[in-house]
């Protein structure tokens, strides 16, 4: 009797050991799918088996054609070399400042780990005084100021100074900035 | 279903295993089934039924595998101890209620684990510490200076050190990782990052290294060097690393087994038992045909054949470095691969939780822990099994020791911590997205 209920008990355990195994494989892939899926959906919990579509009412829509309209005239401002433009930096990814901050550009800039820096990018990899960002004409320029990691203009290595020009990208240490005006 | 509820269900099926291997242990020996086997099984399943309910409300988004997995290993582990030798279970048994007790303790005393990141100095100052400790305080016991004993315990400190040591090296690593994959100069060579960031942490390791091999304990330093090498890869992603720690830990090995007889003995051995069959090899072979009795099926828990009629274990150690033996023996070719399928998935959940996580910090704690836990059960079930040479270490959660079971105890509640973290800053916390739905 006691025989049986130990070989019973052996095969029992198996059986629950494997079982264990397989549901947890089986459970935790069904949950790596989950949050994939949850990431995309947005923050409104939506019905089973809906997705969100674009919608508009006629206003929304006169609207948004307006929107287009006005991104055309803006563009077409841009062929004013002399108009009044804005220069910025605009932080793309950076270590230690967080993204999206605006240095608006007016005059010598100076950008360096010194703290007597205009702006001040406190990480390893940036000199004391790095680069120099300089106006000439309605144009702006990026200085490199003999930096120990160099400066990059959309990673090429500036040598002396280069142009900057709509959406350039300058890098200076690890930090990323986006140039507008 | 809910994380937690996932993890109840496991944990019953944990239990239940529990339960059966003891009444099958029990039945073995006594030729009987009582409640007493019963109750065993409810006491062990409570002591982590406690411990899920401290996750449910502390951590409740943290990954609900770890703990029914740490579970099962226990349970397993814990019969495997009452089979061989009933007095020691009962210690084990009060060092996994220690254990558990730690595990709370960590969770409520850490609660974030990015508080760690502030004393990583403090972390491998006591790592440094608790080695040093060992090598003044402890006592030798079968050649290797491992224990301290303090109050009528024994501790096995360097278990603890792992811990420490992994928690200073996320946070040394991810704070100048950007530092260490730039080489700045060579040396014979080989391209090597500034002394100045390099140069604490080639320190460490040299310490730590030569103070477990002063020990003799030569599974932990080859499990220490490795937590090195495996950590400086993933923060720098530089396979440099890799390869000079891996030609380091060669030069050192060659040189152990030429000059240290202890080494030396363990290396022949592992070539070619045979000839040493009742001397330095005896343990392996005993080992190999214990593996070996058990079969595709295993005799089943509680009638293999592991001790001669005088009570003694047909293999030397066989609760502590050669338990893998005994379950392979027991459980045959089936259970020993079940178990480490369970140390498989252990791992996969560790590395899982690093793949997640948000910052540099949490990902190398998290894969630095999973690491040095699935190393250090592929170092003694490799020497067990002879795949590699053996070196004296334990197989976590599963053999007989406090030290080692109440450190990764701490190592799970550490995972859980990253774990529950991660998934509150990538899906929102629970309580969030409650009230969100209570407004509509």
């Amino acid at each position: 009797m006691i025989d049986i209920v130990l070989l019973v008990l052996k095969i029992g355990i198996l059986v629950l050991l494997y079982l264990f195994i397989w549901q947890v494989v089986k459970t935790a892939v069904a949950t790596v799918r989950a949050p994939a899926g949850a990431a995309a959906a947005p923050d409104v919990a939506l019905p089973e088996g809906s997705r969100p579509v674009a919608v508009f009412t006629p206003a929304e829509r006169e609207s948004r054609r307006e929107d287009r309209l006005s991104e055309r005239t803006m563009a077409g401002d841009k062929l004013d070399f002399t108009g009044h433009i804005d220069p910025r930096l605009i932080v793309e990814q950076s270590p230690i400042v967080p993204t999206g901050v605006v240095f608006p550009l007016h005059g010598w800039i100076t950008v360096g780990r010194a703290s007597s820096s205009d702006v001040v990018l406190d990480e390893h990899f940036v000199s004391s005084t790095h680069a120099r960002f300089v106006p000439r004409g309605s144009f702006y320029f990026v200085e490199d100021l003999g930096s120990t990691n160099g400066t990059f203009v959309n990673e090429k290595q500036v040598s002396g100074e280069a142009q900057l020009k709509l959406d350039s990208r300058v890098r200076i240490g690890e930090t990323v900035f986006r140039y507008e005006e | 279903m809910s994380r937690r509820s996932i993890e109840l269900l496991f944990l019953v099926i944990a239990g239940a295993v529990s339960t059966m291997a003891y009444v099958s242990v029990y039945a073995g020996r006594f030729r009987e089934i009582n409640r007493v086997s019963i109750i065993y099984g409810l006491v062990f399943v409570s002591i982590f039924f406690l411990l899920h309910l401290l996750v449910r409300f502390v951590l409740p988004q943290a990954d609900p595998f770890l703990l029914p997995i740490t579970a099962l290993l226990a349970a397993i582990g814990l019969t495997e101890i009452f089979r061989i030798r009933p007095a020691l279970a009962l210690t084990q048994g009060q060092w996994l209620l220690v254990g558990a007790g730690l595990f709370v303790l960590t969770v409520f005393i850490v609660r974030d684990h990015m508080k760690l990141d502030h004393y990583r100095y403090i972390m491998g100052a006591i790592g440094l510490g608790l080695l040093v400790a060992t090598i003044v305080l402890g006592t030798t016991v079968n050649g290797a200076k491992l224990w301290i004993h303090a109050f009528g315990f024994s501790i096995q400190p360097s278990e603890f050190a792992k811990l420490a040591i992994v928690i200073f090296l996320a946070g040394y690593l991810n704070d100048k990782k950007a530092l260490l994959s730039v080489p700045t100069h060579h040396v014979l060579g080989i391209p090597l990052p500034a002394a100045k960031y390099f140069g604490p942490l080639l320190i460490m390791w040299v310490l730590s290294l030569a103070m477990l091999i002063f020990m003799k304990d030569f599974g932990m330093a080859l499990l220490f060097m490795s937590i090195f090498v495996a950590l400086m890869y993933m923060a720098t992603t530089r396979i440099v690393y890799v390869v000079l720690g891996g030609g380091l830990f060669a030069a050192a090995a060659a040189i152990a087994v030429a000059v240290v007889p202890h080494v030396q003995d363990r290396f022949t051995t592992w070539l070619d038992p045979w000839p040493y069959a009742s001397t330095s090899g005896y343990q392996l072979l005993q080992s190999l045909f214990t593996i070996a009795d058990g079969g595709v099926l295993g005799a089943g828990f509680g009638r293999g054949f592991l001790l001669y009629a005088n009570r003694q274990p047909v293999v030397p150690d066989l609760q502590t470095d050669f338990i893998f033996a005994a379950i392979a023996n027991e459980t045959g070719l089936l259970g020993a691969a079940g178990v480490i399928l369970l140390y498989v998935l252990f791992m996969w959940r560790g590395f899982r939780i690093a793949v997640w996580a948000p910052d540099g910090f949490s990902k190398l704690l998290a894969a630095g822990l999973a690491f040095a836990f699935g190393l250090q059960t592929f170092i003694i079930i490799g020497g067990v099994t002879r795949l590699i040479p053996l070196t004296g270490i334990t197989l976590p959660f599963v053999s007989y020791g406090g030290s080692s079971i109440t450190a990764n105890l701490m190592l799970v509640a550490l995972l859980l911590m990253v774990s529950h973290r991660t998934n509150v800053v990538r899906e929102g916390s629970d309580l969030e997205r409650r009230r969100l739905a209570e407004r509509g």
